[in-house]
């Protein structure tokens, strides 16, 4: 199954990252543009804008290989995939309850509205997060050993 | 799972990364088996078991409660 070309996920180079970080900051001189040219924008708008241009980086910064790609590196990529996507359904849990609380109980609370963006940022944020952590917890273990 | 990397490194005279050169490895992945903290595949548990010329369970070796 491994090799199955079907379900095999490529990874992009490393010089990938840099373009990543344009798409971070790309937003604000992308509304700074829209502006200029009077393009109008509602709230939800301006926030789809950005979450999309942040769910891009973050989804290449995922599957930008690290320097020596091995099979630990590839069983953290895997559990950061799973971790991501069980942060993702107790982020959007909470989301829905904030919005059923704020409509259906009336109280003067309301989170972000659910869209598609919206769980595109979080569920590339959430694994770029779990990701980063398993690396950065690894590479812990490794200065505390080395000293 | 305990293993003897360390050990058999030592008798070797070799670095991790010498070992991690010869398996094709990140030095901090021997650094995470040797550590404890990564549990090998039985693939790369071979590798290195090759390297050192011994048998798997050597170096590898469950533990009573596991």
């Amino acid at each position: 199954m491994e090799r199955d070309k079907l379900i095999h996920v490529p990874l992009l180079k490393k010089k990938w990252n840099i373009f990543a970080y344009i798409l971070f900051a790309l937003p604000i001189p992308v509304l700074i543009v829209l502006f200029f040219i009077d393009v109008k924008l509602s709230s939800d708008g301006v926030a789809d804008l950005v979450y999309s241009f942040w769910a891009m980086g973050a989804s290449i910064m995922i599957l930008t290989e690290e320097n020596k790609e091995d099979e630990r590196l590839k069983h953290f990529r895997l559990q950061a995939f799973q971790t991501g996507f069980y942060w993702l359904i107790w982020g959007l849990a909470v989301l829905i309850v904030v919005h059923l609380v704020g409509n259906v109980g009336g109280l003067p609370i309301s989170g972000p509205k659910i869209s598609a963006p919206l769980v595109m940022f979080l569920l590339s944020f959430y694994v770029l997060a779990a990701l980063k952590y398993q690396v950065w917890k690894s590479n812990k273990v490794d200065e505390q050993s080395s000293k | 799972m305990k293993n003897s990397l360390k050990v058999e490194r030592a008798k070797k005279d070799m670095t991790q990364q010498d070992l991690a050169d010869q398996i094709g490895v990140s030095r901090q992945t021997i650094n995470s088996i040797e550590a404890g903290k990564y549990v090998p595949s039985t693939v790369l548990a071979l590798k290195i078991a090759r390297c050192f010329d011994v048998a798997v369970e050597r170096i590898f070796e469950l533990e009573e409660n596991e």
